[in-house]
């Protein structure tokens, strides 16, 4: 796993130039909020933000945002020097996605985000116990955490409630943080990759397909395109198994223990033909850095079909059951329902993005690494309650499981061209109908973006002499964690929240990095 | 209770046998288990889970899991101590009943595994409690995680033979 053979073309005479450069971090910052707030609620923001922050590389530190035009799939950069080195203007001020990034930055870097509504330390949890918001008669702190029941991460709750009623949720993240960004500096790129594989367990592929593409794209490298549908198909199977294991969860935080049992059969099953196929049950190791060839798929194609179809039977099946189960559907409907306007304000992705009717999917947008012919019909809710987020699972299950058994279809039949050529021959790059992310970053930079099991990864990273300068992660669930507390206190009682957790599925490793 | 073929991995058939036994020698059939997260990835934790899967369904041995530190006679941590978790780690072990017992899942457990030379790591699980078993994998297979149940189980029966 750790000889990856890295091929890097660069290119010393085409100097990559930086992008825009903002005038000031006050421009910087209306830029993003303009780009990222859609003109109306519920619809979609002209861009996407993939990286807010403080890039701390001397000679000139500076903030930076990376957008993503939506339309064209253009990816902008803009730098901005602070007039005061230590000051910048709130992003969150004017949209509260950014909180927690700014509250992160201001902790790690002591850059100043003026006018933040809500600065607080973050990284140090256990030193910083949430206040409570509401006051009057009757109220009850209720906390929870960091041990909870049964077998789950750590991560700290603060409930408010009056009886029953939940009136204000503070979740408290960072408890694991290890500082995986910090601990990737300096590293190279083969090495940092078995960091990114372990951000978080569940998305391992998400995020080594993420940092790969940032990584080969700083290096200016190009891999073959039977690689990209590989990582394609990994990336599905990812999503088959999470998406498996967070119907089990809901239907036992429901009361449905049958229902349970079987889905986490299905995700047995899974894990283990992941593992026969990779060595990994997770998954750990099937995205190769710089890879020139994916494996020879054709004798595999077969056993991993077979294991699709009895999954994919039982899943059906299962979840079938479990609409037509009036007191599974009651428990669901309107359950931690999320309200339109949170949706952009808080720039929410995956999963729980599209029970709101929001169409955004990394999978199905212009400019994105994808191979050719790889269509994802976009599953979309409107609701946004617990069913609703049940349902968009089980219809990009059936998604999921369509492109896995296209993907496979091609991994079978073609024989890798390279596979004679061996991995001497660097003549064969580019490959010729490689889709690349297609604006050009400043030089060294690289970015990935990748649609994982509960949304949009986004790994930002800086490189020279094939050694990481900088690296910057945002994972899917970091964009939701925000909404998930909002949701929780929107008209439920105590007894809804295993059933609102388990609709969530968020990760806290991805998150606390 | 098993409508598939078990898997072929070791010798199953005499874990499970030796595993009954000895859990009905030392715990009465009723061994209760908490686990904690000190700064894991959550693949450990999915491991952990598959336990009361169909295919493992460990209460069938007499394993079971437990809301509560206080009613637990075994606990299994998985990841590498963060610092903010330490504390946490530590009251937790407290608040277990004696005699108790720790399993160490995977291998940042272990030795911090890529993430030991994290400044926000402050250590490995020994270096914070007593630990009577180790498992090493990344993370562990679900079969790994029960024979280390039954070393650490087999480890305090022989202590307290000795006593
Ligand atoms: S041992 Fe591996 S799987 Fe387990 S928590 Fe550590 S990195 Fe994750």
């Amino acid at each position: 796993m750790a000889n990856v053979q890295i091929h890097c073309s660069r290119n010393e005479k085409s100097e990559r130039v930086p992008v825009e450069q903002a005038s000031s971090s006050a421009d910087l910052v209306t830029w993003v909020a303009q780009h990222c707030l859609p003109a109306q609620e519920n619809q979609l923001a002209p861009s996407q933000l993939l990286y807010y922050g403080w890039v701390p590389i001397p000679p000139h530190p500076h903030l930076v945002a990376v957008l993503k035009d939506l339309t064209t799939g253009r990816v902008e950069w803009q730098f901005a020097q602070p007039t005061r080195a230590d000051k910048v203007p709130s992003l969150a001020a004017l949209w509260p996605a950014a909180s927690w990034t700014e509250r992160e930055m201001w902790q790690s870097t002591g850059i100043e985000p003026i006018g933040h509504p809500d600065l607080r330390p973050i990284l140090n949890p256990g030193e910083y116990l949430p206040e409570g918001m509401a006051t009057g008669s009757g109220v009850f702190r209720f906390p929870l955490g960091p041990v909870r029941a049964d077998v789950s991460e750590s991560g700290f709750f603060l409930f408010e409630t009056i009886g029953e009623q939940i009136m204000h949720l503070q979740p408290q993240l960072f408890y694991k943080h290890r500082g995986i960004e910090a601990l990737g500096v300096g590293k190279s790129p083969a090495d940092a990759l078995l960091l990114a594989e372990r951000i978080s367990g569940t998305a391992t592929v998400a995020h080594a397909t993420a940092f790969c593409q940032a990584a080969e794209q700083a290096m200016q490298h190009t891999v073959a395109p039977q690689v990209i549908w590989e990582r394609a198909l990994w990336l599905e199977m990812e999503r088959l198994y999470n998406h498996a294991h967070d119907l089990a969860q809901l239907a036992s935080a429901a009361g449905m223990s049958v229902a349970q049992a079987q889905l986490a059969r299905v995700k047995e099953e899974l894990l283990r033909i992941n593992g026969d196929l990779t060595g990994s049950r997770y998954l750990r190791g099937a995205v190769k850095l710089g890879a020139d060839r994916p494996l020879d798929w054709r004798p595999l194609r077969d056993p991993l079909m077979g294991v699709l179809e009895r999954v994919d039977r039982r899943f059906t099946h299962f979840t079938d059951l479990l609409r037509h189960t009036p007191t599974f559907v009651d428990r669901l409907v309107g359950t931690g329902r999320i309200r339109k306007n949170w949706v952009s304000a808080y720039g929410l992705v995956g999963p729980v993005a599209r029970a709101c009717g929001l169409a955004v999917d990394s999978r199905a947008e212009p400019g994105c690494w994808q191979p050719d012919g790889y269509h994802i019909c976009l599953s979309t809710r409107g609701e946004g309650d617990a069913l609703d987020r049940f349902e968009v699972r089980v219809l990009e299950w059936q998604v999921s499981v369509g492109v896995v058994r296209k993907l496979l279809a091609r991994l079978g039949h073609d024989t890798p061209e390279t596979k004679e050529t061996g991995t001497e021959k660097q003549g064969t790059y580019p490959p010729p109908n490689a889709r690349h992310n297609n604006a050009t970053p400043p030089s060294g930079w690289g970015i990935g973006v990748v649609e994982g099991p509960r949304g949009r990864v986004c790994h930002v990273l800086q490189m020279t002499d094939l050694r990481l300068n900088d690296w910057h992660i945002k994972g899917a669930s970091s964009w939701i964690w925000p909404v998930f507390g909002l949701a929780v206190a929107n008209g439920n009682i105590q007894t809804d929240f295993p059933v609102i957790d388990a609709s969530f599925g968020l990760s806290y490793a991805g998150t606390d990095r | 209770m098993l409508t598939e073929a078990r898997p072929l991995i070791g010798d199953w058939n005499q874990l499970e046998q030796t595993t009954a036994t000895t859990l009905r020698k030392v715990f009465h059939r009723s061994v209760y288990v908490r686990h904690i997260d000190v700064g894991s990835c959550n693949a450990c934790e999915s491991e952990i889970l598959s336990l009361s899967n169909p295919y493992y369904n460990f209460h069938r041995l007499g394993v079971f899991f437990t809301s509560s530190p206080r009613h637990a006679d075994l606990l299994l941590v998985s990841g590498v101590v963060t610092r903010p978790l330490k504390e946490v780690l530590l009251a937790t072990y407290e608040a277990m009943p004696k005699p108790r017992l720790v399993v160490a899942i995977g291998v940042c457990a272990l030795h911090g595994g890529v993430f030991h030379s994290s400044p926000w790591v402050v250590g490995t699980v020994d270096s914070v409690i007593p630990v009577d078993a180790w498992v090493p994998g990344c993370p562990p297979t679900p079969f790994a995680i029960l024979q280390g149940i039954l070393s650490a189980v087999q480890h305090r029966q022989g202590v307290c033979l000795d006593e």
